[in-house]
């Protein structure tokens, strides 16, 4: 059986072009203008025919060289069953109503007596009646892809435009260098650089009073949810700090509980790592789990201080006051804090190595005698050094600040 | 004995349904609950079949990044309500990311049984 070419036929076809190519490729066959130009009209009919009752169905054309005589199929190929017009006997030498397990099939056979003529050569010509496709075809299909295209090319835009609103979200709230030059005991810099994919981390520095209150977190995950669990966090230590709420188990217990209370709401999966430490005369609390805490005295010896048991990831439970723990420490002039999120100690480089406490705390130690900001810029000159090449897969965020 | 896997280049979770223990190594930094949602609901199966023991081995898990942490307090928390499993994990104190993580599971969970070494 040697396939001769296909058709699918709806209502969009061009029903003209298909007959015409039937009447070239079966007068290429047959030699036979009057018996081509028969089968051609008849056939149309039939098209017309079944378009009207289906929405669409398939036309096949199939020639059969192994038997005497040589047969022409056409064959129309639908999913319902339909009753076979009874006209088409009268062009055709056999027509065969066919059931398959998923669609049906008239076959109308007209028998080639003429088949001496039936070169290879002839019947690849034929072939490529109906590969070339129609205008209308090829011009539908356009369609399609275009529509396809344009569809890839809105959700490409959608992603951009949310991945540029969690990055603006992320920044915005971020404290300003003059606030920190208007805290006139501490001298401090911030950094924060996000990801490729923008992730959730988070640092402030608040000052009322006399009473300096930072904080830094770390919420799991990235994209736009990561970033909103990051401004909402901000908002409530802003609230918190604002109503001067000084205990520090009710502070992070109440923030937990907003924060908890809204990843619900939000049917979020989300969570967050947060310390908040409050710097008031020269004494520092520290508050919350996080990334260790380092702690530099004035020469640029490191002490770390461990957070584990100063609380539990926020908005992973609902109660985690029993957990909430603070300590205390005194600074003194030329001390002062890092804090980081672990971004940088767990940064990769290529060969998949971490860059590492001990890196971090060497770099910090080496330039503690000079000023914030040339602290902070010798930590991330550092840290980028170390991933060279590699994609930055996590947020890198630094806080620096030393007693004047 | 039939084990379940799910494995990528860089990390493997197999299960050993046998000793109902899952067997955690390599790096694992997948990005966010969809991508561990094969790994959490392996942990939610087999929790599911009530087994009187149920051991995570952590000890060769190098690397589990914050969204995996947080799959597994997820975890650990929902076993509170389900008193018929005790819970085993394995560490290792050679990882330097479990001293922080697997500390807070034991938290969420007092129960669990954390063997460190």
């Amino acid at each position: 059986m040697i396939d001769l070419g296909k058709a699918i036929v709806n209502s969009s076809s061009d029903l003209n072009n298909i007959r015409q190519n039937i009447l070239q490729l079966i007068e290429l066959l047959t030699e036979d203008k009057i018996t081509a130009t028969r089968l051609a009209v008849v056939t149309s009919q039939i098209n017309r025919l079944l378009v009207g009752r289906k929405d669409h169905f398939q036309l096949s054309l199939q020639l059969d060289i192994n038997i005497q005589p040589s047969v022409l199929s056409i064959i129309f190929i639908m999913i319902d069953k339909i009753a076979v017009p009874d006209f088409i006997d009268l062009f055709f030498d056999h027509v065969s109503l066919l059931s398959f397990k998923d669609c049906y099939q008239i076959k109308c056979d007209r028998y080639l007596n003429n088949t001496t003529s039936l070169s290879e050569q002839k019947i690849q010509q034929a072939q490529t009646i109906f590969a070339l496709k129609s205008r209308e075809q090829l011009m539908i299909e356009m369609k399609e892809k275009n529509k396809v295209l344009t569809e890839s090319l809105n959700k490409i835009e959608r992603m951009g435009a949310e991945l540029n609103v969690a990055q603006k979200l992320q920044q915005m709230v971020l404290p300003k260098p003059e606030e920190f030059a208007d805290i006139d005991s501490l001298d401090i810099s911030g950094f924060m650089q996000p990801a490729d994919e923008v992730g959730g981390d988070y640092y402030d520095v608040l000052h009322t009073d006399g009473v300096v209150t930072i904080g830094i977190g770390d919420v799991t995950g990235h994209g736009l949810e990561s970033g909103i669990l990051m401004l909402m966090t901000q908002t409530a230590v802003r609230t918190l700090q604002e109503i001067k709420e000084r205990d520090p188990i009710k502070f992070l217990d109440t923030l937990n509980r907003t924060i908890f209370r809204n990843v619900q709401r939000m049917d979020s999966e989300k969570n967050l790592t947060l310390a908040i430490l409050n710097y008031s005369a020269g004494k520092l609390s520290i508050s919350g789990q996080h990334e260790e805490t380092i702690l530099v005295r004035k020469g640029g010896h490191i002490e770390l201080i461990d957070t584990i048991d100063l609380g539990l990831p926020i908005g992973l439970d609902d109660d985690i006051a029993e957990f909430i723990d603070c300590t205390t420490l005194e600074l003194h002039s030329g001390d002062g804090i890092v804090l980081y999120t672990d971004g940088i100690p767990e940064a990769f480089n290529l060969e998949k190595k971490q860059y590492g406490m001990d890196r971090l705390c060497k770099v910090i130690s080496k330039n503690w005698k000079y000023a914030s900001e040339e602290i902070k810029q010798a930590i991330i000159n550092d840290v980028r050094e170390f991933i060279g090449e590699q994609k930055v897969f996590d947020d890198i965020t630094l806080l620096v600040f030393k007693q004047n | 004995m039939a084990i379940e896997e799910i494995k990528d280049t860089d990390y493997a979770v197999q299960y050993d349904s046998e000793t109902t223990t899952v067997n955690f190594s390599g790096l694992l930094s997948l990005g966010g609950a969809t991508e561990y949602a094969p790994i959490n609901d392996l942990l939610n199966k087999i929790i599911n079949e009530e087994p009187e023991q149920m051991t995570l081995d952590l000890k060769k898990l190098e690397f589990l990044n914050s969204s995996g942490i947080s799959m597994l307090s997820k975890f650990v928390l929902g076993l509170r309500k389900k008193k018929s499993t005790q819970l085993v994990i394995l560490g290792s104190a050679e990882m330097p990311w479990q001293g922080k993580s697997l500390k807070n599971l034991q938290k969420f969970l007092p129960s669990l049984k954390l063997e460190i070494n």
